[in-house]
């Protein structure tokens, strides 16, 4: 081996243990839940097999075989070193862990396997991570709350937006979704030819749509970001399926009116989203909310002609294709209830909370939401008893009562649950 | 006088109709009513929550009245999942609290002991802790070991009991208890200073 590959290797070695290092002293910390934990075990293995690997190289090793050895592994630091830290947040005690054990079991539900969850929290304010699928870790769900909210039980709901990501990706949403999709898009295309000819500067026949492949790599973008708008608003749709109008509360507590970013054209513009939900409400029988829609901004990205003709065609598929969502939902919630089944214990619940109880009795966690949300709305008329003069203060003071009247009760939806299943 | 089984039986909220808080003794997980007949026990037992509190062993030189530090600058936490323990060594004190929320009508107080068995391996609850009428929300338990063992606090276990007793006379009974309104975690609460407190520390003769 010579001598440039041999620091090299000397070097990645390093890195390598410190990694290892690293996850081992995160190990011996304690974790709330199992999930955590084992996915650390998995990441742990993953590299000191890396390092058994690395260690395997002998001296008449290539030059290019040593590096790119390195290269790969260096990659793999990388790629898991984000997800070892968002496991580390995941054991802070910021978090409100009672949240766990309902989104373990929607999980469950939802995607009709043990699934392993980690729920953590995350210094980024994007509402949750998504959901990258891990080669090492196949079977995870890992889901990063905002850190200034990861106390927050009224945000729960959004955790069923992420696990639509995977109910998309793992149960065939996506398979099904994307030849209407492509259809689509190959018809809007046709139906503006003429546009497509003029903004791309070329002269070819429409029948050359799907063969020409510089006219496919145009097409493909628009493609492209209609199957990403289109999981997302699928996953807006199970949020609003599982939780009712307790999501489109959270959605707009967390994201209204903007977080002041440029519209990512893989999403469907925030208005736009929050037209689908609330139609989606309504078909629910769910009232609608009068200024649902007006309180997000109307994001938008200012592009060359070219670039906003092929996000403007993802976005007229979107809008033309929602719809078709709604069924799927059904089809592909697996066991998970829709929010109306436990609906009528709403009015139960947020009676009990305005005098300070926590739900005793119901097992469903969109009603107990629904009911945290419907007096959160309400907030200044509930009056509790008590020697705080100052409003500022007492209202503060209301909202913690209010989270921890949520939480106790996802508590005892968990004991529940527990005593239940040992009985059967 | 402690309340019987049979009137606790008919003072416990069922958790299904709606709570009357002047009324009803609410007890959240619910009480297994049939068991409570059985035992026909003058208390309830409580069982061990989730979270747990210390206090900090580093930058916390003492602790004084009138203390404006916040709980998380004197204490902090651990959450310790069920089918898991904390181990309270010889000498060591923690704050605990109860899985089970509780909700006082105007009418009835409360009186928290420890369980006998535990109390003869070490495991000391304070002893006689008042629960005013009105109070809402999960008792904090003070826990030190006092034995020469460690002790395993699981959460889930059964560690203390509360006799209720019914409370004479008119008045604002839930003012009283607001302090401590709605937590679920265990909490320091507050050591103020008071008028009688600071006329005595004034100094009495001319300096």
């Amino acid at each position: 081996m010579k001598q440039t590959s041999f620091l090299d290797k000397d070097f990645c070695g390093q890195k390598l243990d410190a990694v290892i290092n690293l996850v081992r002293r995160l190990l011996a910390d304690d974790y709330p839940h199992k999930d955590s934990r084992l996915a650390l075990e998995i990441i742990l293995r993953f590299y000191e097999g890396e390092r058994a690997f690395l260690n395997s190289i002998d001296e008449s090793a290539e030059l290019d075989t040593t590096l790119e050895i390195c290269r790969r592994i260096n990659i793999n630091i990388v790629l898991l070193k984000p997800f070892v830290g968002l496991l580390l947040r995941s054991s802070n005690l910021r978090n409100a862990f009672e949240i766990y054990f309902p989104i373990k079991v929607l999980a469950t539900e939802l995607l009709e396997e043990d699934s392993r969850v980690v729920l953590s929290s995350e210094w980024a304010f994007s509402p949750f991570t998504y959901p990258v699928a891990l080669q090492q870790l196949p079977t995870f769900v890992f889901i990063g709350v905002p850190a200034s909210e990861c106390h927050n039980p009224l945000v729960i709901p959004l955790a069923a937006h992420e696990l639509g990501h995977v109910v998309w990706r793992r149960k065939g949403v996506k398979a099904e979704s994307d030849p209407i999709t492509r259809a689509k898009i190959l018809d809007l295309y046709r139906s503006r030819w003429d546009d497509v000819k003029k903004l791309f500067d070329f002269d070819l026949d429409v029948s050359k749509l799907e063969t020409d492949m510089f006219i496919r790599q145009i097409w493909a973008r628009s493609y492209q970001f209609a199957q990403r708008q289109l999981e997302e608003v699928f996953c807006d749709l199970l949020g609003a399926y599982v939780f009712g109008q307790a999501f489109l509360y959270s959605f707009r507590y967390l994201i209204a009116p903007s977080l002041g970013h440029v519209r990512s054209v893989y999403y469907p513009r925030p208005r736009s989203r929050a037209e689908y939900m609330q139609s989606t409400a309504t078909l629910y029988g769910l009232p609608k909310i009068s200024d649902f829609v007006d309180a997000f901004s109307a994001q938008d990205v200012s592009l060359p002609p070219s670039e906003k003709f092929i996000v403007e065609v993802a976005d007229v598929a979107t809008d033309s294709l929602q719809t078709q969502l709604l069924p799927l939902v059904s089809k592909y919630s697996g066991k998970a209830d829709c929010f109306t089944i436990g609906s009528c214990h709403q009015g139960q619940i947020v009676k009990n909370f305005r005098n300070l109880v926590p739900s005793a009795a119901v097992t469903s966690i969109s009603a107990i939401v629904n009911a945290g949300w419907e007096l959160r709305l309400s907030i200044d008329e509930w009056d509790i008893v008590g020697t705080i003069s100052d409003h500022v203060t007492r209202r503060a003071e209301k909202l913690r009562i209010l989270r921890d009247l949520i939480l106790k009760s996802f508590e005892v939806y968990e004991f529940r649950k527990r005593i239940e299943k040992d009985a059967t | 006088m402690p309340l019987s089984a049979t009137e606790l039986v008919k003072r416990l909220w069922d958790g299904v109709s709606e709570v009357d808080r002047d009324h009803h003794l609410g007890v959240i997980p619910l009480v297994d009513i049939e068991r409570l007949r059985m035992k026909q026990s003058a208390s309830l037992d409580l069982r061990l929550g989730r979270w747990f509190r210390t206090m900090r062993q580093t930058k916390v030189t003492s602790l004084k009245i009138g203390d404006d530090r916040s709980e998380e600058a004197l204490s902090r936490e651990h959450y310790v999942k069920f089918n898991d323990y904390f181990v309270l060594h010889p000498a060591q004190f923690v704050l605990g609290v109860t899985l089970e929320w509780l909700n006082l009508p105007t009418d009835l107080a409360g009186y928290v002991v420890g369980k006998s068995s535990w109390g003869r391996r070490g495991l000391i609850i304070e002893t006689a802790a008042g629960i005013h009428p009105g109070f809402t929300g999960c008792l904090t338990l003070e826990l030190a070991n006092v034995g020469s063992t460690p002790i395993e606090l699981s959460p889930g276990m059964q560690v203390c009991q509360i006799f209720f007793h019914n409370v004479n006379g008119e008045g604002d009974q839930r003012s009283a208890a607001t302090q401590f309104v709605g937590f679920r975690k265990p909490g320091l609460g507050k050591v103020e200073r008071d008028a009688t407190l600071d006329a005595l520390g004034k100094p009495y003769f001319p300096a």
